[in-house]
């Protein structure tokens, strides 16, 4: 394990050396775009294409997309201000990259000894971003804070209780922080080779930050895994208002605690509880478990959720296309389905918001497409046509937050 | 494969054929099998380091020897010294290792699972993980988590044989060169066997696919 790990070391090591040593006075050819597709053929190799304009047009990734490595990325690789950020598992080293004449080049790197995997990201800062995950092998709940210009790291172990039998793991399933406070919501986890479930409560803890002192412990049994992996798929987002939302995700593609509903709960702005006046048991409006959430403004939400009657378990939930997607109100509780092909793949980075229209990329057997809704008129189109030898697309983003 | 370090600057300058960009990408992208690094032949140990340091200690400002400044060229002086270490401790390498070979070739290391071999594939099994095969028939027998590796391309049977109360069974084209994940899922409700290629493990709950990772070094 070590040896490979070295292996992998030296590579990145020696090419990102070898980047500095010889490609630094390579000037930026290309103009900054404004998209960023990310891709999986179906020889199941992974490309990054950047384009200008989702609306219209065709996408050949495997012609035109630059490569990346290693081979899979699936998909945990963060976009940020035109930079990609991961987290190299085998050697600790968190990695910045950049997509230049087409190439995705590591450009930068600052080791997290303690850290190999992360269930959770998020902007605490412009330029910062904190990560947490519990590690199973030195049984911590760790976190780094990492400045993404500086590429310098804070890292420490958060005071969250740790997992008792049965449970031997956890996960952060969100962050959220509010001026002095980080609302860090939580699971613990059943794990061994045989089975995999998720305790029957949403954990919400109140920490003072920076100094990350837990305040208070917000416990709730009505659903479970409050945020599911925002490395995989979204299910949190804060409204125009300033008000929380997350999605709790037992169903079988994440929590596993199939006897609880997928629920969404608030946190209003100036409280530091759950909304009492605001559950929404979604499990019951759609008869189906969700997972994924996008806020398109205007008191409106994207759901993303599967079809139990389509797909078998979690053998073919990746594989068969069952996904539908709905807008909820969430002032009046009502939700719409729409009028989509059906997509594929468990979890996807697969909505963006902007112009007030919503891009969707779906993956279906009648084509990959990215659709565009407009939710002033209810209408869906197709826009950007991307080709059929893409057996999934992994993530659509901007790759910049504010788009002139 | 051999990806020389002048085909690295040759890659970064742009000057590569579409061939040789491919051969670096693919050196970079290829993580599990073996790679070589070609060296000049009679390196000279004392001169080479000699050497390596003058470059270093040229890429260090004068006035402050030894130490590097933290300022905005911090990561060219580290990207220099981290290269040239790299290739000082490679070169090294390959001294000690004899003047005849030219090329050093790393193997995968030995995974820590408990292997069992047949004739046309290769099974490595999971901690709390257990498997009886069947070569004739190419019925597997498990329970836990099991990686396969198929020497050709074959249809393999599998069986769960976790609890006597119900057995899931399952059956797959298994092509050769790629590699598979079987696994149990259990939740209160149900009893899954999943059988899956390795590079779709992103279908998995994130949970799962980090402890098959970790459980397969993947």
């Amino acid at each position: 394990m070590r040896a490979q790990g070295n292996l992998t070391t030296l590579k990145i090591f020696a090419f990102l050396g070898l980047t500095f040593l010889f490609g630094c006075s390579e000037k930026k050819t290309s103009e900054a775009q404004k998209y960023s597709i990310y891709t999986m053929a179906d020889d199941y190799k992974e490309y990054i294409n950047q384009v200008d304009n989702l609306s219209s047009g065709d996408l050949d990734p495997v012609k035109d997309g630059a490569r990346t490595f290693p081979k899979q990325i699936w998909y945990d690789l963060i976009v940020k201000d035109g930079f990609y950020y991961r987290l190299e598992r085998k050697t600790n080293y968190f990695l910045k990259y950049t997509v230049e004449n087409n190439r995705y080049t590591a450009v930068d790197s600052v080791a997290l000894p303690e850290m190999s995997y992360f269930d959770n990201y998020n902007w605490v800062q412009t330029d910062t971003v904190f990560l947490a995950s519990f590690d199973r092998k030195t049984f911590k709940l760790e976190y780094a804070r990492i400045n993404v210009k500086t590429m310098k790291a804070e890292t420490g172990n958060l005071p969250i209780a740790l997992p008792k039998p049965p449970f031997n793991s956890m996960s952060i399933g969100f962050s959220l922080r509010r001026n002095n406070k980080l609302f860090l919501g939580y699971s613990y986890h059943e794990i061994t080779s045989r089975h995999f479930k998720t305790v029957d409560t949403v954990y919400v803890d109140v920490l003072s930050y920076p100094d990350l002192k837990v305040l208070r412990t917000i416990k709730d049994s009505r659903s479970a895994y409050p945020g599911g992996a925002n490395t995989a798929q979204p299910n949190t987002f804060t409204d125009e208002k300033g008000d929380f939302y997350f999605l709790a995700c037992p169903g079988i593609a994440l929590g596993n605690n199939p006897d609880k509903p997928t629920s969404l709960y608030r946190i209003k702005k100036n409280e530091d509880k759950l909304d009492s006046t605001f559950y929404w048991n979604i499990s019951e409006t759609i008869k189906n478990d969700a997972y994924g959430l996008w806020d398109i403004g205007d008191g409106k939400v994207i759901l993303r959720s599967e079809r139990r009657d389509l797909f078998t378990g979690v053998e073919d939930h990746y594989k068969v296309a069952h996904i539908e997607f709905y807008v909820l109100n969430l002032k009046e509780k009502t939700s719409k389905k729409l009028d989509l092909p059906l997509d594929k793949g468990t979890s996807r980075q697969c909505v963006l918001v902007e112009n007030g229209l919503v891009y969707l990329s779906i993956n279906s057997e009648s084509g990959n497409y990215i659709w565009i809704y407009n939710p002033k008129d209810e209408t869906l189109k197709k826009g950007l046509k991307i080709k059929d030898d893409i057996d999934y697309i992994l993530r659509i983003e901007k790759l910049y937050e504010n788009l002139q | 494969m051999r990806v020389s370090k002048e085909l690295i600057e040759k890659y970064h300058s742009g000057k590569c054929s579409p061939e040789e960009s491919a051969m670096v990408e693919n050196w970079l992208l290829d993580d599990d099998t073996e790679i070589e690094i070609s060296l000049p032949e009679n390196l000279d140990k004392e001169k080479v380091k000699a050497e390596m340091w003058d470059e270093i200690s040229s890429s260090v400002p004068s006035d402050n020897p030894g130490i590097l400044t933290f300022g905005k060229r911090r990561w060219f002086y580290f990207s220099a010294a981290a290269s040239i270490a790299i290739l000082l401790t490679v070169s090294l390498f390959v001294i000690k290792t004899g003047t005849k070979e030219t090329a050093v070739t790393v193997n995968k290391p030995a995974s820590p699972n408990k292997e069992i071999q047949s004739l046309d594939y290769t099974i490595s099994l999971g901690p709390e993980s257990n498997a009886r095969i069947d070569s004739e028939s190419g019925l597997i027998d498990f329970c836990g988590a099991i990686l396969i590796s198929p020497k050709k391309d074959i249809l393999l049977s599998f069986n769960d044989v976790c609890t006597d109360k119900k057995t899931n069974k399952a059956k797959m084209n298994f092509k050769k060169g790629e590699t598979y994940i079987a696994l149990n899922y259990k939740n209160s409700n149900d009893n899954e066997l999943i059988v899956m290629d390795e590079k779709l493990l992103m279908g998995l709950p994130p949970m799962v696919k980090r402890q098959i990772m970790d459980q397969f070094n993947i």
